[in-house]
């Protein structure tokens, strides 16, 4: 081995040693919003109260479908008032974790699509019945989890992003509440939609905090 | 074909100027004192370097203050982008034709 080879290697493994540093510094931050937005979703329950006299409906071709009724404005207002506290919320925390451990992650283009999404969702369903059951809120923050994963390079954030994917989709096309007493639950009417809302709501919260306590020893790795 | 050294931009092709780029492109922006710390380097080195990396306009120096606490962020410019995949690739390319003549060398000795 000649010298410029030498120092070529000894270069390149320097080169590679500081961005492996750099990425598990920024690395671990996305159970935030996971844990954000399981919060919110299980927190969206009021809002699919169905009253007995209009909970059944026949629209976007598949009958029959039932729609949070009566409330499905509040639902809209709350989604939209929950994607915007979270999405802000995601970016402030990002900001704090920057400031804490001194590297930025790249945020913004979750925050574009998982927002653009939903706004997209928002405006094609007015006014306001947010189409199949009131879950496709649910499906607009699938992408997001996609491109979360790339710009955090995480496998296992891609992984439970199609896992959220199929979960969400099942929220939307299913009634889960034919298989909620297998675990000793039996919904009434007027809460029906509920186990549908909660199955995703729960799947992103313990996803979250699945997440969070995996990366626990890593932060303390790097403090330490 | 030009050998790929003289590819190597001498303000990238150093250890520590590496090492600042390396970090930089990772992440949209680094404190001054991540660098210090990810590279072990003093306070005093790493400002030198980075002025010269300022100087040749491959990263933007950012100052200012967090409640009362002073500090510097250091961002990767596009062209400082471009300069360290350069190098790297020049890196890459230097060692598989290194490793290309070494077995031809060794049987002709």
């Amino acid at each position: 081995m000649d010298d410029a080879e030498a120092s070529a290697h000894e270069l390149l493994g320097l080169a590679e040693a500081a961005q492996r540093r750099t990425r598990e510094a920024r690395r671990g931050r996305f159970w935030f919003p996971l844990v954000l937005f399981g919060a919110l979703v299980i927190a969206a329950a009021p809002w699919y109260h169905q009253s007995q006299s209009t909970s059944r409906s026949c629209q976007v071709g598949l009958c029959p479908v039932r729609i949070p009724a009566g409330t499905t404005h509040g639902a809209t207002v709350y989604w939209t008032v929950a994607v915007i506290l979270g999405y802000a919320a995601t970016l402030g925390y990002y900001r704090w974790r920057a400031t804490r451990v001194g590297v930025a992650s790249r945020v913004w283009p979750y925050l574009a699509v998982g927002f653009g999404l939903f706004a997209a969702v928002a405006v094609v369903t007015l006014p306001g019945d947010l189409s199949i059951r009131g879950m496709v809120p649910l499906l607009a923050l699938v992408p997001g989890l996609f491109v979360l994963a790339w710009l955090e390079r995480s496998l296992p954030l891609a992984t439970f992003g199609a896992l959220f994917l199929a979960v969400a989709l099942i929220s939307n096309l299913y009634d889960v509440e034919n298989q909620t007493p297998l675990i000793g639950w039996t919904p009434s009417a007027e809460w029906s939609l509920l186990p549908n809302l909660w199955l995703s709501g729960f799947t992103l919260l313990l996803g979250g905090l699945g997440f969070a306590l995996a990366t626990v020893p890593q932060r303390r790795r790097r403090t330490g | 074909m030009t050998h790929p050294t003289q590819d190597l931009d001498d303000t990238v092709h150093q250890r520590v100027r590496l090492g600042i780029l390396a970090v930089l492109h990772e992440t949209p922006r680094a404190e001054f004192a991540f660098l210090r710390e990810a590279l072990d380097l003093t306070a005093g080195n790493l400002s030198r370097h980075l002025q010269v990396l300022e100087e040749s306009e491959l990263v933007v120096i950012d100052k200012g203050y967090q409640g009362r606490r002073a500090r510097t962020w250091v961002r990767i410019t596009p062209a400082g982008q471009s300069a360290f995949d350069k190098e790297i690739a020049g890196l890459r390319e230097l060692i598989r034709r290194a490793d290309q003549a070494g077995p031809a060398d060794e049987s002709g000795t």
